[in-house]
């Protein structure tokens, strides 16, 4: 099966992290949409035009990370990321809706200042002085404080979480807000995750990829002069 | 169990619906956000201000809808929801996804006093299409949203039928349009008695409200 989008995109990296937990990394070939994203294959691909896309042996095309996470996590084999205790793996499933409704959703004006240079002053003010600071209180509210998102071990709010570890450092804090400020389990699961191979791995990936895109910017602007 | 939340949020209404489903809707009561909602009692009990939340018995809260939903569907007896294959699993949550995260969050915009004229008309005409022409893709065309029996997704989308008639039909939204696999269901939900609970149910939280 082939998995399509950029490890830049935290929706692709859930995707990706959650393979690397179960140790399947090599059992899922992962791709670039042909002609990059919003061109005529991707769409033809996928009519959403999004990442991340899953498209199965068979031709079927599964879309929206947390259903093809969960999908990874069924199939494949190696550590569980959802409990098996309902209430537990309702805490993993709201946290990683907190990541889509709320830190996605006040990151988004820097990330698209620096991604997609779209760049609106009055909107990243109100992201950093209210919807971020908001955002980090109710997810240290919910946040376990074990060094994982939920319980002790690696679990898909794991996976959806830590991305936006890596965009803190490289998107937002040129912005002003470059850490969790005095919330100690937020603290203590940034620590953590950041210790180990998984996050580590992670932050790898997303660099890259920010790397390649920093120095095609840098290349086209001089080809540009 | 209580599900803390007015009767007219269809996000509300999708817990009950999945409780109805399990014929289980008795385990349920909707008790309204105490103080009113964004009160200090609201933040107390829910630090994100929303609905719907359901108190647990230690006194912790679930929030999100698909959270709470997907718990039910476990921890309440009656028929499973969430899919029977990993691949239906997964098209159940892709399916509620796609209500929650296009769908609903177009359809929130269009609720009185939410947008002005201009956005409104922008998201009838753009944003709430692309919304149904992604239902209209993944759906089933068995007038089931996955597979052919109800599950999670259709107790996503069941609620905003009632939107679409009271709301939608305001703004030029009465319906899914000339989409037959959406058609189909929406013809086999007004037989279903969990989607005319539903209806019914929000129609009568909507005239309390006066």
């Amino acid at each position: 099966m082939k998995l399509y989008g950029s490890n830049l995109s935290p929706f692709v990296e859930r995707c990706i992290i959650t393979l690397d937990v179960k140790g399947a990394l090599d059992q899922v070939e992962h791709l670039q949409p042909e002609g990059g994203m919003h061109s005529a294959a991707h769409f033809a691909q996928n009519p959403m035009g999004k990442i991340p896309y899953l498209i199965l042996d068979d031709g079927t095309l599964l879309i929206e990370s947390q259903a093809i996470a969960e999908y990874f996590d069924a199939i494949f084999g190696g550590p569980t990321l959802l409990p098996d205790d309902p209430l537990e793996r309702a805490k993993v499933q709201m946290l990683c809706r907190l990541y889509d409704t709320h830190i996605i959703r006040g990151f988004a004006p820097p990330l698209m200042a620096l991604i997609w240079q779209r760049k609106d002053d009055a909107a990243i003010a109100n992201a950093i002085e209210k919807d971020i600071p908001k955002a980090f209180d109710d997810l240290e509210y919910f946040i376990g404080d074990q060094g994982r998102a939920v319980g002790d071990a690696w679990t898909l709010a794991d996976a959806a979480l830590t991305p936006m570890l890596f965009q803190l450092e490289a998107f937002i804090k040129p912005f002003g807000i470059g850490d969790f400020g005095d919330r100690p389990k937020l603290n203590r699961w940034k620590d953590a995750v950041l210790a180990a191979d998984i996050g580590k791995n992670a932050m790898q990936r997303m660099g890259a990829v920010l790397e390649k895109m920093m120095a095609a910017r840098a290349r086209a602007a001089e080809a540009a002069q | 169990m209580i599900i803390y939340g007015h009767g007219v949020s269809p996000f509300v209404q999708r817990c009950f619906v999945v409780a109805d489903m399990k014929g289980q809707f008795d385990a349920m009561t909707l008790a309204l956000v105490p103080d009113g909602l964004h009160s200090d009692a609201h933040k107390a009990a829910n630090p994100l201000g929303k609905i719907p939340y359901l108190e647990m018995a230690d006194g912790s809260v679930l929030v999100e809808s698909a959270a709470i939903a997907a718990y039910l569907d476990m921890v309440l007896d009656g028929p499973p929801l969430a899919g029977d294959s990993a691949e239906d699993r997964a098209r159940v949550q892709m399916m509620a996804a796609l209500v929650d995260g296009y769908f609903g969050r177009g359809f929130e915009r269009l609720w009185p006093g939410r947008a002005d004229e201009e956005t409104v008309q922008r998201v009838v005409s753009d944003d709430m299409q692309k919304a149904m022409d992604a239902l209209e893709h993944f759906a089933s065309d068995t007038g089931f949203l996955v597979g052919n029996a109800l599950t999670l997704a259709d107790a996503a989308l069941i609620p905003w039928l009632f939107h679409l008639r009271v709301f939608g039909k305001k703004v030029g939204l009465p319906d899914f349009g000339d989409r037959p696999k959406l058609a189909a269901w929406q013809a086999n939900m007004s037989k279903q008695d969990v989607a005319k609970g539903a209806f019914e149910r929000a129609s009568t939280a909507l005239r309390d409200m006066g």
